[in-house]
């Protein structure tokens, strides 16, 4: 059996200093347990609040650009030109040729799923009570991949067709109606109607189950006087946090306005910016202060072995075998602390993941460990452990050999 | 590189030095310690150089060994000008055709002995192999270390740890063995195995030595002794070995 010298040598100095190895290896292990442990929870955190937020929210919606803000006349430079531009009437307007436009989204990079949707203000009433809603009208599949409304059908089915309509839970109990039961439907800007409660969904927003109700694309264009045109598209990416260029592909694409969750939601996306700010700044003095112990612990290393290391290089050791005899010092000691610091980090996180639930049963310190989080800090450590045995092992390669040889 | 000098055992001097000057210089101190010394080794000799203490012996051999550059004259071994060398040619031709073996042993306390034996092998290969652990064990049983080769070196004596020093400074048969008092932490017996094993290497490989000592009798059983006195070389004194080496 062979083993490379520099290799040989570098464990048998690992195993020589014992206790400073011990020490750097548990150093190193508590650095990259704390940042997988952080790493978990500020992605499993943010993964729920995303995944809370979206659940009741197209990550990019579609619409018809705002007319208002088109000048009518082509602007010529140097020419002033004093126009009032007149804000049209808040009347819905439909996207034109809509069903092309869907599957020319569809085919886009990136996105899952496009649902058209007709959507406007309106009333619903049952006897004396009633209540202002947001309608939707839409088909049923397509809907469904975007909100998974049929899952959450807590009564009834969801089969919104003809005059059927399936309302949220809080409307249904607002307006005291259930399954079986008829509401009127007045739009705000167009006709009224009477619908069937087919099915009652929760959601887990409080405010779409309020306000929503869900009833087919023909009922809600004749209801909102929009007949064969849809007012948007909602869209479903497949990476949530690429949904602004997936907005800004369709733009450019089809000449229509698109709204990201992210543009909609800017205080959120701030909000996660600075958490995974604040998590990268703790994961960076971690790094600074595991690297700064590898280092001081590989340098009292040198020089303990002042002369040895001139032998090495007196018996004909090249400069660069002493180097990497240091650097591989450095990459073990990372390596085996990312060993025992995924098992402290897994740890840390199935334990506080599992110890304080929500009323809902969901996990209040929700965990998100992948598979890739251990590989990308297992490659992190030892990429530290050889960065800071880098001025060790030039330490001690520069040292000359007569001087290491001499100097009792 | 250099592959001639593997080949021209028997052509020219092993070593060659032409006025070899050394001066420290601390501040304003200018310390000469060694005023051009000229020095010829032939293939297969083995020669003892003596000296008072202070006299220059470990410089002169640090300079020969390349491990020091001297302020003004040259070294050639096998052959090759060493003047113009830099620090990866120095290297190589110290790996194969230089042993050392220091006035203070200098042992990879890491290691065990037979390992510490291993290692210019490993350090020409590269790799520390397994099959080099026959030829370790051997030379150290010569050196009567028979019953230590696993021994970690911190349990081993000086005198031990010195013998595993030889041993490690034979090992890959260098044309070239410059010892620093080999002997000095030796008692008569181990002395004895020390230097017979250093004969056998000069009778069997027909390599050289230049063996640093202060013990006159050493000297005497060498072929030949050349000494430092006031940084000059009094060299030639022929022993009675010159005439009956094989
Ligand atoms: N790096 C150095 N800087 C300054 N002076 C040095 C240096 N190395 C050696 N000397 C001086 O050179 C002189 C010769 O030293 P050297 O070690 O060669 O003597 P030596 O003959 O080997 O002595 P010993 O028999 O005691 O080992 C000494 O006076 C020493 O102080
Ligand atoms: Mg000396």
């Amino acid at each position: 059996m062979a083993i490379p010298l520099d290799v040989f040598l570098a464990v048998r100095f690992l195993r020589e200093g014992r206790t400073q190895t011990a020490l750097i290896i548990v150093g190193a292990s508590f650095g990259v347990g704390v940042i997988i442990f952080l790493s978990a929870l500020i992605s499993g955190l943010q993964e729920s609040l995303v995944r809370q937020t979206l659940g009741t929210q197209a990550h990019v919606v579609v619409r018809v650009p705002d007319a208002y803000a088109r000048s009518l006349h082509p602007v010529v430079r140097g020419e002033v030109i004093v126009a009032h531009v007149e804000r049209p009437a808040q009347r819905t307007r439909s996207i034109e040729s809509w069903q092309t436009r869907v599957r020319e989204i569809e085919r886009m990079d990136g996105v899952e799923a496009v649902s058209p949707t007709v959507s406007g203000a309106a009333l619903a009433s049952r006897g004396t009570a009633s209540r202002s809603v947001t309608l939707f009208g839409v088909e049923a599949s397509r809907f469904d991949s975007l909100y998974a409304i049929e899952r959450h059908t807590i009564v009834g089915r969801f089969a919104p067709s003809g005059s059927d309509a399936v309302i949220g839970a809080e409307l249904a109990s607002d307006l005291g109606v259930s399954v079986g039961d008829r509401l009127r439907i007045q739009a705000y800007e167009g006709r009224a109607s009477t619908f069937r409660v087919a099915g009652v969904f929760d959601l887990g927003n409080r405010d779409v189950n309020r306000r929503w109700i869900v009833v087919s694309m023909r009922s809600a264009q004749s209801l909102l006087d929009l007949a064969g045109g849809v007012s948007n598209l909602d869209v479903r990416v497949h990476e949530v946090f690429a949904a602004e260029s997936t907005a800004r592909q369709i733009e450019s694409r089809t000449g229509l306005a698109a709204e990201s969750w992210m543009e909609t939601n800017g205080q959120l996306l701030i909000a996660l910016r600075s958490q995974s700010a604040s998590s990268q700044m703790i994961q960076f003095f971690v790094v600074v202060a595991v690297a700064l112990g590898i280092a001081s612990v590989l340098v009292v290393s040198v020089v303990q072995r002042r002369k040895q290391i001139g032998i090495l290089r007196a018996m004909g050791a090249k400069r660069g075998a002493i180097q990497r005899v240091f650097l591989v010092q450095g990459a073990i000691v990372g390596l085996a602390g990312s060993a025992f610091g995924s098992g402290l980090g897994a740890g840390l996180a199935i334990f506080f993941g599992g110890l304080v639930r929500r009323a809902d049963g969901e996990p209040l310190f929700p965990m998100e460990l992948t598979p890739s989080l251990f590989v990308y800090t297992a490659a992190l450590a030892t990429l530290v452990g050889v960065l800071a045995a880098i001025a060790p092992s030039r330490r001690a390669s520069g040292l000359d050999p007569a001087e290491a040889i001499r100097g009792e | 590189m250099n592959d001639h000098v593997q080949d021209d055992r028997t052509i020219g001097p092993v070593l060659a030095l032409d006025g070899v000057t050394k001066e420290f210089v601390d501040g304003q101190v200018v310390s000469k310690v060694l005023r051009g010394i000229t020095l010829a080794l032939e293939p297969a000799e083995l020669v003892a150089l003596i000296g008072r203490s202070g006299s220059g012996k470990s410089t002169l051999l640090n300079i020969i060994g390349l491990l020091d550059a001297p302020t003004r004259g040259t070294v050639r071994i096998g052959g090759v000008d060493t003047t113009h060398l830099d620090d990866a040619g120095r290297t190589t031709l110290r790996n194969r055709t230089l042993g050392f073996v220091f006035q203070s042993h200098h042992l990879i306390t890491a290691l065990t002995a037979e390992e510490n034996v291993r290692v210019p092998l490993a350090i020409a290969r590269g790799w520390m192999s397994e099959k080099d652990k026959p030829r370790a064990r051997a030379l150290l049983e010569a050196v009567g270390l028979g019953a230590k080769v696993d021994a970690p070196i911190r349990t081993l004596s000086g005198g031990e740890q010195q013998r595993v020093a030889v041993a490690r400074a034979l090992v890959n048969e260098p044309r070239l063995v410059l010892a620093d008092e080999p002997t000095g932490n030796l008692d008569t017996e181990a002395a004895d195995q020390v230097f017979a094993l250093f004969r056998r290497a000069h009778r069997e490989r027909s390599m050289t030595f230049l063996i640093v000592t202060h013990d006159r009798g050493l000297a005497a059983r060498c072929d030949r002794i050349v000494e430092i006195v006031d940084g000059a070389l009094v060299s030639g004194e022929r022993t009675d070995h010159a005439e009956s080496r094989g």
